[in-house]
């Protein structure tokens, strides 16, 4: 849709618009007379480690009770300009270090030059974390779960899901598969919902964004995901509110958590050129491919190494009062299939405008391009993989070496504008204003050409094109005062208005006259389909924190909400929140000896709304006979139905030990979804069969998060650093409300007592030494060994008799390591470890069913040539198959379970083509060579580093599918199945940065 | 840094911060209600609110949305509605695919779990339901006597089509979320709407209401009361077929006897509708659906023999691709595409004046007048032939006995509704009179363990675990009243 027909004279969008308008210039006259009146200086100086001497690079500096503030460049130093002349406190903050206040003297019109000295810190209490109020807040302060995510330097990461991946304890990215921009699923804390979106909204300095994961068009089927729009090398920290007690604040549609994005701010002076510069490649083993008697034909011939090429140029610095950052990137990647390409194209220009001391205004924008083919995926006859792992070069509906005459493209671009105003007419008196704007458009083909050797209906093309237009008004304000020498108070207030408008369309047509043509109105046959939602939210909230020294601080607070979505009875929600944070180590009894030691909690709830039609009773608009109009039941509709809301107790400490060396953080949750939205069945032959989703579920999720960091050695010359994290997840639906199980996907369930969409379905399992059908085995029988019947004549199994497992990683891990040698050379490794979930493997399914063997014309097959005997006619195609039956005629005794799958028919064995998923990975390795100074200085450049990087190196995996990690159905919200997916390629990356 | 210093000070400043900021809070506080909470109303045009339609002028677009989810039922849903499921659980066509919601009714299963399961399920009962819904919704807007008005007719035509091809279908019987009856309420329901569709298209016809609806659905009442007819017979002879007390043949034949051999009322399938066409199992493109190993395979025409050379029946027509032949998406059958329906927008008899004969011949035979029967089955071959070129015309039949007799009919019923979905009712009445043991058909289902696909065997078109599709699990599990 375009924006234009969303500003309509009578609008409120048009009155929104003036009045923020008119908000803005009022605050730019109020400040405009002390700009001028300003007395300023500069205030140079390097931050160091207080350890080592070492430079602390990107350390916030900041001159406090202002607007004015830098970042540290590489050799720790920076530079403030405008700083309000006479006595100054100056502030510096750095993740990993305390905070450290410094007073200054500022000349007017001088410089002042200060050094430093950061001490290190085990645990980030000083850190100050975005929550939604208009004066930052130091973690200290706050009792909930905020992970903070800065950029590991030249680490091999193309997407910010690859960012944010086995970085934060409780923060599990699933990625749809192994092709080239291919989208991923994040999930925080479990899945929280049993039928809207169990993924976290997402800020990008303070502009919501879309992330919505729609296919389109015919085709591959594999999504992506709107975040990955981004140029991870464009962020400067990420912030992951990770559950309903932290995320109160941003209402309806954040029970899944929020992730904040923060891009790269204007560095002090001088001006600096970032150039970077990356060549690499993606690689798949054969053995990772090796799931078919094909494997090697397919391998051979349609698996190749891809090249990753990617160049970055920015530019960032400051003028008194006007800080800037412009940077732009290409990146070409190409993925290890045919026809699997992505060119991403992004721009962005973020500025900042200190008009006085009293006001800054950033203005954020930033502008990308993606173009993307995609080979052949999913569950779809044309999949590329498919085809030729089961049926060799004869495919099984299509021959492989054509499939690629069908193109699928998407095109995406994606501009997005904030404009933020800080203004605090006092000290400790803030008001923040952010007015955002996200305008998403994809465009996306399948083209079929005329006269293709597949072209059976002389070539077809279908177009689908969307557009989202979000705006984002929010409005917070914070005032802070000592009521006495120990007590301080802090209130926070704000509103929020959004409205997101998406239209979407697609037309379709086949049979072209002739060669050349490529648009729909080209075709002879044509057809179309037309979407337009628009929904809005506002919300407003207050919040109250009284802090009793730095000891203990205690908010309470409440949010609330209307929505579009919501039932005509169902009336504002109300979020209400408390949180407690207590710093133990600040009581001047607390032996210094031992460390740091903070201990916190907070409850809160937070919600998530229905769809847009969800509450109406419809009907649908179809057309019948001739193309004659005519309508179809639609939705039964809730007048009642509000959001489900998402209550969060979350309770933690963290500690620094042994001189901060170590530091432990620690968080247990337990998160109840009561009301929760469930798509309640209603018996189709009550007319309407669609579900209708009912504010009776509740559904649980549980854990426990630690992470641990050690400084094993800190000294001049060699700096070691040791990571890990362990999380537990346990999900599962507490009841349902009398609402009937429901099927999400193929042998995926909602049901009472169990995980949401877990696994069930019958397969063959190990009895006494034999394999027998569960359905067998866990019949309930009479004494007489005959089967029980219910009343309604079903027979009774015992309960859970199909349960296989959740869906859901219950446990991840990760531990990495990074080491720095000399001044020179860093060394970093990470790992991660995802388990207790399962995957529905249709690859091993379709691979291994009783029908699937080699044809009898098989053309790969020579009789007298050995090497072929693996494509002899009539032997099995899956490898688990082919297996038993090499063991069984060796004389040996297979699998006796996959001796009876492989010998039964396919729709009784299907659980056992459900696979646990556990996997690990040898994520990231980097390693970065800084060029001494002087070599780089003979160059031009201030600074020069080389690095070399890896990500997927090493895989582990009990999956006998492809990939583990792979998920078809990435914009399905519980779904996990998997179709001749792509493995997550090895990605090496060798790159050279630069900076002038 | 703190600028207060003891309480008395303390909170006279205070007190002058609030009143200052009184105003600006007071004016936040409005500004709050007034962007969040004023105005969150927006208009969503994809879906038509309910209360719309309390409107004389929806009445076509109610109407015509009654046949089209009629025509979802038979063609949409799990691979092909109940059309293609029929055909698969029978011995119409045979798989050559990986669906395992169309291979698994070809193997005989009758699962009520699979997703297919559900939609097969699902859409045929919507459609009944929204012919009950629309006929009471219709009769209260209408400004016409409902009791004359030909779109009500109209609806109960449907109303009994749609009861029909659930009768014909399913296992059971369940409706509007009530209990489990027996699936013959179906045909008894069906016969009240068409009776009902009888006597309110003569009643219009008696007001000079000629036409129902508008644009393609224009159906003239003179042509509504034959198909009502056609479709009352349907019913009666199930219900007599099955030994329902108080209904018999004659009530049937009666029915039958008032549909011309010519007649054809058909379900109508475009390329701009909404409803799709049966194209899993039907299309020329698909390969999941073979006439490989039925006995169709024999009894009809290789259309891609030479013109010449073909032999068989010209009613069944599949393609065998002569010299090249194909395997299914199995990868190992061999694909012979029906010819049947060469286009997606080909259109789907509901009522045959020729099945009305055949009705009239198994009402004899169920008389014990075998040789009326056999006279049936050559009326309508000898109709038939009037329309065949010279070397496909149908030979006349003769039978020695009995039993001939009704293999002759149960075969010529195969052939001349092939594909229409009326073979698994057949079977599913022959399974109760004359018996199962009277059905000599056999079909291909479950493969040989050999990669051979000659080698999988005929088995009886019985073998499986019931000659009928289970009612969805959705439906078991969502109802109450399910027993």
């Amino acid at each position: 849709m375009p924006v234009e027909t969303l500003v309509k004279p009578d609008s409120p969008w048009r009155v929104l618009l003036t009045q923020v308008g008119i908000l803005v210039a009022s605050m730019l006259v109020l400040v405009a007379g002390p700009v001028s009146a300003q007395q300023a200086g500069r205030v140079m100086g390097t931050v160091v480690n207080a350890q080592t001497a070492e430079p602390v690079s990107n350390a916030q500096v900041t001159v406090v009770g202002t607007q004015r503030g830098t970042l540290t460049d590489a050799r720790g130093a920076f530079v403030i300009i405008g700083a309000p002349a006479g006595a100054q406190q100056i502030q510096v903050r750095s993740v990993g270090f305390r905070a450290v206040t410094q007073a200054v003297q500022v000349p007017a019109g001088e410089a002042v030059r200060v050094e430093i000295q950061l001490p290190i810190a085990a645990v980030a209490l000083d850190e100050v974390v975005v929550t939604g109020q208009a004066l930052g807040t130091a973690r200290r302060e706050i009792g909930g779960s905020i992970a903070s995510i800065t950029p590991t330097e030249a680490a091999p990461v193309t997407s910010v899901t690859q960012m944010l991946q086995a970085q934060a304890p409780g923060v599990t990215i699933m990625p749809g598969g192994g092709n080239t921009g291919q989208g991923s699923r994040i999930v925080l804390r479990g899945p929280g919902s049993l039928s809207q979106s169990v993924e976290p909204l997402i800020y990008v300095d303070g502009v919501r964004i879309d992330n919505s994961k729609v296919g389109g068009g015919a085709g591959g089927g594999a999504s992506w995901t709107g975040l990955d729009d981004i140029d991870p090398a464009d962020i400067e920290r990420i912030e992951i509110i990770k559950g309903a007690s932290a995320a109160t604040m941003y209402g309806s549609e954040a029970s899944g958590g929020v992730i904040q994005i923060f891009t790269r701010r204007g560095r002090g002076a001088p001006q600096r050129w970032d150039l970077r510069t990356e060549y690499g490649f993606t690689h798949t083993p054969r053995e990772w491919w090796d799931v078919s008697a094909y494997s090697d034909y397919f391998y051979d011939n349609f698996v190749s190494t891809g090249r990753h090429r990617s160049q970055r140029l920015g530019v960032s610095g400051s003028v008194e009062g006007f800080s800037y950052n412009l940077s732009g990137s290409y990146r070409n990647t190409e993925g290890v299939l045919p026809s699997d390409w992505e060119n991403h194209g992004s721009f962005r220009a973020n500025m900042t405008f200190t008009p006085s001391d009293r006001m800054s205004l950033d203005v954020n924008t930033g502008y990308t391009d993606r173009r993307q083919r995609q080979p052949e995926g999913g569950n779809n006859s044309w999949n590329l993989a498919m085809n030729a792992l089961r049926g060799g070069p004869t495919g099984t509906s299509r021959a492989p070496e054509q499939l690629s005459e069908r193109e699928i493209l998407r095109n995406s671009s994606r501009f997005v504008a904030g404009v933020t105003a800080t203004y605090t007419p006092i000290r400790d008196f803030a008001h923040r204003v952010t007015v955002g704007f996200d305008v998403v458009n994809w465009d996306n083909e399948t083209f079929l050409p005329f006269g293709g050797d597949l072209s059976t209906v002389d070539g077809s093309i279908t177009n689908y094109r969307r557009g989202a237009n979000t705006l984002n008004f929010d409005y917070s304000g914070s005032y802070r005062f000592d009521i006495s020498p120990t007590l301080r108070s802090t209130s926070s207030f704000g509103l929020q208005h959004f409205d997101k408008a998406i239209g979407a369309g697609q037309a379709s047509g086949s049979r072209f006259a002739a060669p050349g043509m490529r648009t729909v109105s080209a075709t002879a046959n044509r057809g179309a389909w037309e979407d337009r939602v628009w929904e809005k939210s506002g919300g407003f909230y207050g919040e109250q924190q009284i802090g009793i020294n730095d000891l203990l601080f205690v908010t309470a607070g409440a949010r609330f909400d209307g929505h579009s979505a919501f039932g005509a009875e169902a009336g504002y929600a109300i979020y209400p929140k408390m949180d407690v944070s207590y710093n133990m180590s600040a009581h001047e009894w607390f032996p210094q000896r031992i460390g740091t030691l903070r201990l916190r909690g907070a409850y809160g709830a937070a919600g998530q709304q229905p769809g847009h039609f969800d509450a109406e009773m419809t009907w649908a608009p179809v057309t019948v006979l001739e193309g004659v109009p005519a309508i179809t039941p639609g939705n039964l509709g809730n007048p009642n139905l509000g959001p489900e809301i998402t209550h969060e107790l979350d309770l933690g400490f963290e500690a620094g030990l042994l001189e901060e060396r170590v530091g432990i953080e620690f968080s247990a949750y337990r998160s109840r979804n009561r009301g929760a939205l469930f798509n309640v069945r209603y018996p189709p032959s009550a007319g309407f069969i669609s579900t209708q989703l009912e504010n009776v579920g509740t559904l649980a999720n549980d854990g426990e998060e630690l992470s641990v960091r050690g400084a094993l050695v800190q000294s001049r010359n060699l700096s070691w650093n040791v990571r890990g994290s362990y999380a537990t997840n346990r999900n599962r639906v507490l009841t349902l409300g009398g609402g009937a199980p429901l099927t999400v996907a193929w042998s995926q369930e909602i049901r009472e007592g169990y995980p949401a969409g877990a696994m069930f379905e019958d397969r063959f399992i190990l009895v006494n030494g034999a394999a027998v059908l569960a359905s067998e085995h866990f019949t309930l029988r009479d004494a007489s060994g005959n089967p029980l019947l219910d009343e309604a004549g079903e027979v009774m199994r015992q309960e859970g008799w199909d349960y296989i497992g959740p869906v859901f990683p219950t446990r991840t891990a990760t531990l990495s390591t990074d080491m720095t040698i000399g001044r020179n050379l860093t060394l970093s490794v990470l790992g991660d470890y995802k388990g207790g979930h399962f995957l529905s493997s249709s690859t091993s399914r379709w691979l291994n069913f009783e029908g699937a063997v080699v044809a009898q014309n098989e053309p790969l097959y020579d009789e007298n040539d050995p090497a072929t005997h693996r494509y002899a006619p009539g032997m099995r195609t899956g490898n688990l198959c082919r297996q038993v039956e090499a063991t069984t005629a060796a004389g040996g005794t297979p699998d006796p379970i996959w001796e009876a799958s492989c010998n039964s028919h396919w729709s009784a064995n299907r659980g056992n083509h459900i696979f646990p998923a556990d996997n690990a990975r040898l994520r990231e390795v980097t390693m970065i060579y800084r060029l001494p100074t002087s070599l780089s200085e003979r160059v031009g450049s201030s600074r020069m580093s080389l690095s070399l990087a890896g990500r997927n190196l090493l895989r582990w995996q009990k999956y006998p599918g492809i990939e583990a990690e792979a998920n078809y159905f990435t914009a399905g919200r519980l779904h996990a199945q998997t179709y001749f997916d792509t493995p997550l390629p090895r990605q090496v990356i060798a790159g050279v940065t630069v900076n002038f | 840094m703190n600028e207060f210093h003891g309480s008395a000070v303390r909170l006279r400043p205070l007190r002058t911060r609030l009143r200052r900021w009184a105003a600006p809070g007071a004016l936040l506080v409005a500004g709050a209600i007034g962007v969040s909470g004023c105005e969150l109303s927006v208009v969503n045009p994809g879906q038509i609110a309910d209360a719309d339609l309390e409107n004389p002028v929806a009445i076509p677009g109610i109407v015509l949305g009654v046949i089209g989810d009629y025509l979802t039922g038979l063609a949409s849903g799990g691979g092909g509605g109940t059309l293609v499921a029929s055909a698969m659980l029978t011995d119409e066509m045979s798989n050559s695919g990986s669906w395992v919601g169309l291979l698994g009714l070809n193997y005989g299963q009758n699962r009520d779990d699979w997703a297919e399961s559900n939609l097969r399920w699902a859409y045929p009962a919507q459609a009944r339901w929204t012919a009950n819904r629309a006929i009471e919704r219709v009769s209260s807007l209408t400004t016409r006597n409902p009791a004359a008005d030909p779109n009500i007719a109209l609806l109960h035509l449907y109303g009994g089509f749609a009861n029909r091809v659930l009768g014909d279908t399913f296992c059971d019987a369940v409706r509007d979320g009530g209990p489990r009856e027996p699936y013959h309420v179906y045909f008894i329901e069906a016969e009240e709407h068409f009776t009902r569709a009888i006597a309110v298209a003569e009643a219009a016809l008696a007001a000079g209401d000629s036409v129902s609806a508008r644009g393609v659905a224009q159906e003239r009442m003179d042509n509504l009361v034959i198909a009502a007819y056609g479709g009352r017979a349907q019913a009666r002879m199930m219900l007599a077929g099955l030994g329902i007390a108080g209904y018999t043949w004659q009530m049937a034949v009666q029915d039958a006897e008032r549909v011309p051999t010519e007649f054809v009322h058909s379900a109508t399938f475009t390329n701009n509708s909404s409803n799709p066409w049966p194209s899993w199992g039907f299309s020329l493109t698909a390969t999941e659906a073979t006439v490989w190993g039925t006995p169709f395979r024999e009894w009809g025409q290789d259309f891609s023999a030479p013109v010449a050379q073909r032999t068989g029946d010209a009613r069944v027509v599949y393609e065998s691709f002569g010299s090249s032949p194909r395997t299914g998406r199995d990868n190992r059958r061999p694909f012979m595409r029906q010819r049947k329906y060469t286009s997606s927008s080909s259109n789907l008899p509901n009522i045959r004046g020729t099945e009305m004969r055949l009705i009239e011949g198994e009402a004899a035979l169920a008389a014990g007048n075998w040789p009326g029967a056999v006279q049936k089955i050559n009326d309508v071959r000898d109709f038939r032939n009037e329309f065949f070129t010279a070397a496909n015309q149908l030979p006349m039949v003769d039978a020695g006995d009995a039993t001939e007799a009704w293999h002759l009919l149960m075969r010529e019923r195969g052939i001349e509704m092939w594909l229409e979905g009326r073979r698994l009712p057949d079977l599913r009445r022959w399974e109760v009179s004359p018996g199962r043991e009277m059905v000599p058909f056999q079909v291909i289902r479950r493969p040989a363990d050999t990669p051979n696909p000659e080698e999988d065997p005929f088995v009886s078109v019985y073998a499986v675990e019931a000659m009928c599709i289970a009612v969805s699990r959705n439906e078991k599990l969502s109802n109450p009243n399910w027993r």
